[in-house]
């Protein structure tokens, strides 16, 4: 288990690797704006503009700057400094970090509520008229991209703007304070963001929990459950879920692990200061360490959380610890 | 001979052979497909569904001058008050229009056509890569397997929005990427699509007659196998000479857009594939195959791909959806088709600064979004249960 | 987002040439010294004390002077860090003394401009002493020295005797730059053309700056001054006591300013009411942003303009909040005059007129945003009136009608020789637009109006970072057309706005601002001519001449001089600068 445990963490260490340098490449090669440039001032003479792309370290070759990049990384855990305005990145990402935490956290939470539950029923009366309102809803539900549903949620219950102004709005994350600190502001903010995200995954997670069940109802050793005699209650609760819940832990990992990566969409309809929201500012103005900071922080949660979920099987398959099947 | 089993052509050898000469005609699995998935009648609607919006597409122009509306870029500062507020659904405009007073019934009209072609398309390129990188990590293992692995992790692992953000960003600049004639590419993918195939029966032929292996039936089969994907990549060139050749549809940004959601997609394929393939070659069939000497090339043609095109098309109907979404989200954050092509997702981007007041030109599209996507879901789901012999009513 | 506002820093005033050039003997453009006091509005009864929050969209681009060129920056720096001359709001026309005390004045025919400082203005803690004039010279050294990339200072200062070529190897003393005593700073010229330095001094390069506080941060590559920042003014940002660190700054966050101990408003021109200010930053929403400034309480508006149905909004339900500050310079559609089609004068022609220049600011408001466009100097900057003011020129047939004139259009493509009237190449125009909102619905609009002539258009939806950086400002991209050019001039001058945009000596290979690469040999003799004029009306009356011309050659589509729209909550109340083109702080208090 232990040398799982490391052959896995290696691996971590490799795609962070791949993923920096393939980023670096990108942004380098195709960057979309010129940082000196942004600097320069009106009609600057080359010798100006030199200058400062030389101050910036940026005359060096890409594979130079690659090397000090890394090596700033490693060995003091230095993510450079912003473009823009000379912020550590660092300091900018781990400020940033609460705010998709708590929507991606809250969001799961939401979710899992809603849509295990509903898989359930809707797998119980498989093929009935509950099932088939269920599956409709969630099919519906899962067919509407989450920015658009975000936008008619504002339409409808924003405190500003909607119809009927039940809920905080768009860009009422408060300046200061983290969902640990401040919870009086933040969270009357993020309940609106949580709603959206939690129905578009509870359609999913809905869906997949049905899915999974109905097969797994429909093994041998449910029907001898059945023939038992044990309550229908305990056959589908404890024996059919714990079947039919591995590929959801599965899709759980990942999706959060995209999440934390920063939900950019959801991010940007509700003005949260998240990741997301950085990244993508940082991708317009080309903003190269934002960049690689921000996609180097999202590789790492998607990457981790793969991790932990793989330990998690691990730890309850041994089948899976010993080489075999691993997907 | 023991005769292969586990392949959907297997009836070929029975078919003339019903019981005790009771007349029950056996009927082919493409027919028990199409009765299943006719039964279930949400699904059947859908299909209708998405046959209409096809038609729609192709047919924008004609249906826009039907009904009287303006083109969908015609501007005009008629349908803007003194503010440049944008007027709302009425006589004038059915759907009301946008900012720079476009009919937003034309522009969701046409945007179908930008929706339905990236969907296509890239899921086509997405089969092309996916299969392929699952079919040979899966059957070869060893370190073929951990190579195509290893890449497919890494790319899971990547933000994929963030780097198709900054792709397009990228490509937006100088000459832009991609800039080929998409026409002649159309047209060289389906020749050597052809070519390779006739030449391949020519070849199967010739083996079939010298070997006189019955591993290989009629070189028939063989293209029969071949025939969903080969119809699938078709569909793709014949999209992209119909579009590019005519230059009609495809603009700047639109190719780029492609290959983004493609590289998005084709890891899940991959996997799935993969995954597919590992279980299919422990299964008895193929023991058998190899016991009798069959090459590598043959069971992977003759054994495992047919068994994987049920799994493969219902993971195309996941993935569709999702290519459109994906393609409407990129649009929204600004990536993508360039104005003045109408896009849903750019225009419910376009809407956020004002939908509090001018409700319609964010709605609509997204109405549009959803029953397509939709549409796609439900004959994604018909077929899945359709394919799936174990669901029973 | 960065606003669109590229070039937009502080704003010179004309008559502070005027006013300046009280030696050289300008007539009657305003008294020479009675700039202090008389000319200051005032907030109707401002209440002492208080704190307002300030919503913006990104952050300062530095807080070190010599760095800052971007409008935001100079929202904050003119509050906490005082140049030599500044404007008041409301008014372009007098410079202020600001650390000066009095206008500068040139002797020997122009080669030399002194400029006395008040003794009294003291520096916050933990520099804490009075202001020299050995520090602004520091100020304006550092500016040439290659750990402090400033974006201006080749272009207007060099004219210094003794400024090197190419950005310094640490900062290195410049002889032109004299302090005789503690008070006096003596520019000695390479020439007697002194016009373009006296204007330019009201930019943040004359903030002064302690040296021996400033130079071990300066000697860091790049300099860390930013993190370090001395003030003079009457706010300051919370910083360590012994290392003069800001710690009232988080970038990306917010800003904190606070009042600075050590500031007399007895020195200073600005009222400075309130107690504190605190700027938000990362509310990129401009709808949402605005939304709450006007339904709230204690907010004003920061970088981010309100966009149309806003205003409309503020106009209908909260016109009490909602206050206008003409910008520094005209919005045009530039055309690249070196590549065909429109290196034909009347293929250019055509384009100024069919150009529907209504529709065009539809897109950002309609009338309530400004007047329609004849030429590159907009309303209150010297040389408009000279241009003609508001109407169209009657000169030139091509600018009479403001919604377009097609068969007028149509007549210069034939004299172009397209006898259908339509282009009839196979070219597709480069062409570079913003994608932010509304200057894409403005570049959507621009791209209409050049179909009209059957131009097809290769168009680009581009950052406003790309499309300055490397496309419209980068020669070799050979851009066509550039939808979404804003000027904004430097200082109050017409050399300003005219000089950068359209001189054909300008064009450099990145970062060029002229972007219709207009090199016409009789407009740069002119404008040569112009820029040697000493202040005053003359000067004026020259480059509104100059003006006239590059308007004739219709180098490109100027199509709107207009204003940026102030919000603030109902409980706040403030001016706008007109040099800052925002809300002024130190002019901002609380209502009663």
């Amino acid at each position: 288990m232990g040398a799982y445990v490391v052959r896995r963490l290696l691996w971590l260490i490799v795609v962070l690797i791949a993923v920096s340098l393939v980023t670096f490449v990108i942004f380098y090669v195709l960057p979309s704006a010129d940082p000196v440039l942004l600097r320069a001032g009106k009609n600057p003479s080359p010798e100006v503009v030199q200058s400062i792309t030389h101050t910036l370290g940026l005359d060096r070759p890409w594979y130079v700057q690659y090397g000090r990049y890394m090596e700033r990384l490693v060995l003091h855990l230095d993510l450079g400094r912003s473009y823009q305005n000379d912020a550590s990145v660092r300091h900018l990402l781990w400020d940033r970090l609460p705010a998709t935490l708590a929507l991606a956290f809250g969001a799961m939470v939401l979710w899992l509520l809603i849509g295990i539950p509903l898989g359930i029923f809707s797998a119980v009366r498989h093929r009935r008229a509950g099932d088939r309102v269920v599956t409709g809803v969630s099919l519906l539900l899962i067919s509407a991209p989450v920015y658009w549903l975000g936008l008619v949620a504002l339409y409808v219950f924003s405190a500003d703007i909607g119809k009927l102004p039940w809920l905080e709005g768009a860009g009422s994350y408060p300046t200061h304070g983290t969902i640990f600190t401040n919870p009086g502001e933040v969270v009357p903010s993020l309940i609106l963001p949580w709603i959206v995200l939690a129905i578009s995954f509870a359609a999913i997670y809905a869906r997949f929990v049905r899915g999974s069940l109905v097969e797994v109802l429909r093994e041998d050793y449910i029907r001898t459950a059945r023939a038992k005699g044990l309550p229908e209650r305990t056959v589908v609760l404890k024996h059919g879920m714990r079947a039919a819940m591995t590929p959801v832990v599965t899709i759980l990992g990942l999706d959060l692990g995209i999440l934390l990566g920063g939900a950019i969409l959801v991010e940007t309809v509700f003005n949260v200061p998240g990741i997301g929201r950085l990244a993508y500012d940082s991708i317009q103005t080309s903003d190269l360490p934002m960049i690689q900071g921000t996609v180097l922080a999202g590789a790492f949660f998607i990457v981790l959380l793969t991790l932990v979920v793989d330990l998690v099987y691990a730890f309850l398959d041994p089948r899976v610890r010993y080489g075999q099947g691993a997907p | 001979m023991i005769a292969a089993r586990g392949t959907a052509q297997e009836h070929h050898a029975d078919r003339d052979r019903s019981p005790a000469g009771v007349g029950v005609p056996a009927r082919s699995p493409q027919r028990l497909l199409w009765e299943r998935f006719r039964r279930d009648r949400l699904a059947l609607a859908a299909l209708v569904l998405l046959v209409g919006l096809v038609l729609v597409a192709l047919l924008a122009p004609l249906i826009v001058s039907l009904v009287g509306a303006r083109p969908p870029d015609q501007q005009s500062t008629a349908y803007l008050d003194a503010f440049g507020s944008a007027t709302g659904p009425g006589s004038a405009n059915l759907l009301g229009t946008d900012e720079l007073g476009r009919d937003v019934f034309s522009r969701v009209l046409y945007g179908a056509r930008v929706s339905l072609l990236v969907a296509f398309a890239s899921t086509a390129l997405i089969l092309l890569v996916g299969v392929s990188v699952g079919l040979a990590a899966g059957y070869y293992r060893g370190w073929v397997d951990t190579f195509l692995s290893r890449v497919t992790d890494v790319m899971l692992a990547f933000p994929v929005l963030l780097l198709a953000l900054g792709l397009g960003a990228a490509c937006s600049i100088g000459a832009g990427c991609l800039t080929v004639d998409y026409g002649r590419i159309g047209v060289g993918l389906i020749l050597a699509g052809a070519a390779c195939g006739g030449l391949f029966v020519l070849w199967a032929r010739s083996r079939d007659r010298r070997a006189g292996n019955a591993e290989l039936h009629t070189a028939r089969d063989a293209l029969a196998n071949f025939a969903p994907f080969a119809l699938l990549i078709a569909l793709g060139a014949v999209l992209a000479y119909a579009v590019g050749g005519r230059g009609a549809l495809i603009q700047p940004g639109l190719p780029v857009v492609v290959v983004i959601v493609a590289l998005g997609g084709w890891p899940y394929m991959a996997r799935i594939v993969r995954g597919q393939v590992l279980s299919l070659r422990e299964r008895e069939f193929v023991e058998a195959a190899r016991a009798l000497g069959a090459s590598d090339r043959r069971i992977l043609l003759r054994h495992i791909l047919p068994n994987l095109v049920a799994p493969i098309i219902v993971a195309t109907t996941l993935i569709i959806p999702a290519s459109i979404l994906f393609e409407a989200a990129l649009s929204f954050l600004g990536v993508g088709v360039q104005d003045p092509q109408a896009s849903w997702g750019a225009m419910i981007s376009d809407a956020t600064g004002t939908f509090d007041t001018a409700w319609w030109y964010m709605t609509f599209p997204g109405v549009a979004l959803v029953l397509t996507v939709l549409a796609f879901n439900l004959v994604g789901d018909g077929l899945q249960d359709a394919l799936d012999p174990r669901t029973g009513t | 987002m960065r606003r669109l506002a590229r070039w937009a820093t502080v704003t010179g005033t004309l008559v502070a040439l005027a006013t300046f050039g009280a030696a050289c003997g300008s007539s009657d453009q305003g008294s020479t010294t009675a700039s202090q006091e008389t000319s200051v509005d005032t907030v109707p009864q401002g209440v002492k004390g208080g704190k307002v929050t300030v919503l913006a969209a990104g952050d300062v681009d530095f807080i070190d002077p010599g760095q800052t060129y971007y409008a935001f920056g100079y929202m904050v720096d003119y509050a906490v860090m005082r140049p030599l001359y500044s404007f008041a709001p409301g008014t372009l026309e007098t410079a202020q003394n600001d650390l000066a005390a009095g206008p500068p004045v040139l002797s020997d025919g122009g080669r030399t401009v002194t400029v006395t400082l008040r003794p009294d203005v003291r520096y916050a803690p933990p520099v804490d002493r009075a202001v020299t004039a050995q520090d602004v010279k520091y100020a304006i050294e550092r500016a040439f020295s290659a750990n402090v990339p400033n974006g201006y200072a080749f272009n207007y200062f060099s004219v210094i005797e003794g400024t090197p070529k190419e950005p310094t190897d640490g900062v290195k003393p410049i002889s032109g730059l004299q302090t005789p005593d503690d008070q006096t700073l003596v520019f000695r010229l390479k020439t007697k053309e002194s016009g373009t330095l006296v204007a330019a001094l009201v930019m943040p390069i004359t903030m002064p700056v302690p040296a021996e506080y400033a130079k071990p941060f300066d000697a860091k590559s790049p300099s860390t001054y930013d993190q370090h920042v001395a003030f003079s003014g009457p706010y300051m940002i919370p910083n360590d006591p012994k290392t003069g660190k800001l710690t009232g700054r988080e970038p990306g966050k917010s800003i904190e300013l606070v009042r600075s101990p050590n500031w007399d408003a007895a020195t200073d021109y600005r009222p400075a009411y309130l107690d504190g200010i605190t700027i938000q930053e990362g509310n990129t929403d401009a709808a949402v942003s605005s939304r709450r400034i006007l339904q709230g309480s204690g907010l004003m508006q920061g970088d981010n303009a309100p966009p149309a149905p806003t205003i409309k909004q503020a106009v209908q339900r909260y016109p009490d909040q909602l206050k206008f500050v003409p910008a520094l310079g005209p919005r045009y559609v530039s055309l690249n005059t070196s590549i065909p089609p429109f290196d034909d004068l009347n293929v250019r022609k055509a384009v100024n007129a069919v150009f529907d220049r209504t529709a065009m600011r539809l897109t950002r408001g309609g009338a309530i945003i400004g007047d329609i466009a004849w030429g590159y100097l907009p309303p209150g900057f010297p040389g408009f009136a000279a241009s003609g003011g508001l109407k169209p020129p009657a000169e030139f047939d091509f600018l009479q009608d403001p919604d377009g004139d097609p068969e007028l259009a149509a007549e210069y493509m034939k004299k172009a020789g397209y006898p259908s009237g339509r282009y009839t190449g196979d070219a597709k125009l480069l062409t570079a637009a913003i994608n932010i909102s509304p200057g894409s619905q403005t570049a959507a609009v621009a791209q209409n109006q050049f179909e009209k002539l059957g131009f097809k258009l290769n168009f680009r939806s581009l950052s406003p970072e790309t499309m300055t950086t490397k496309f419209c400002g980068t020669p070799q991209a050979k851009v066509a057309i550039c939808t979404n050019v804003a000027t904004s001039a430097d200082f109050v001058d017409p050399e300003a706005l005219l000089k950068p945009y359209f001189y054909g000596p300008a064009i450099t290979p990145s970062n060029n601002a002229n972007w219709s690469e207009l090199d016409d040999p009789r407009i740069n003799a002119a404008m040569d001519a112009a820029s040697a004029l000493p202040p005053g009306d003359e000067r004026v009356n020259a480059w509104a001449d100059v003006n006239k011309q590059i308007v004739a050659s219709a180098a490109a589509v100027p199509w709107i001089w207009d204003k940026t729209p102030l919000i603030a909550s109902k409980d706040v109340q403030s001016l706008g600068n007109a040099y800052l083109t925002s809300w002024d702080l130190s002019f901002t208090s609380l209502k009663p």
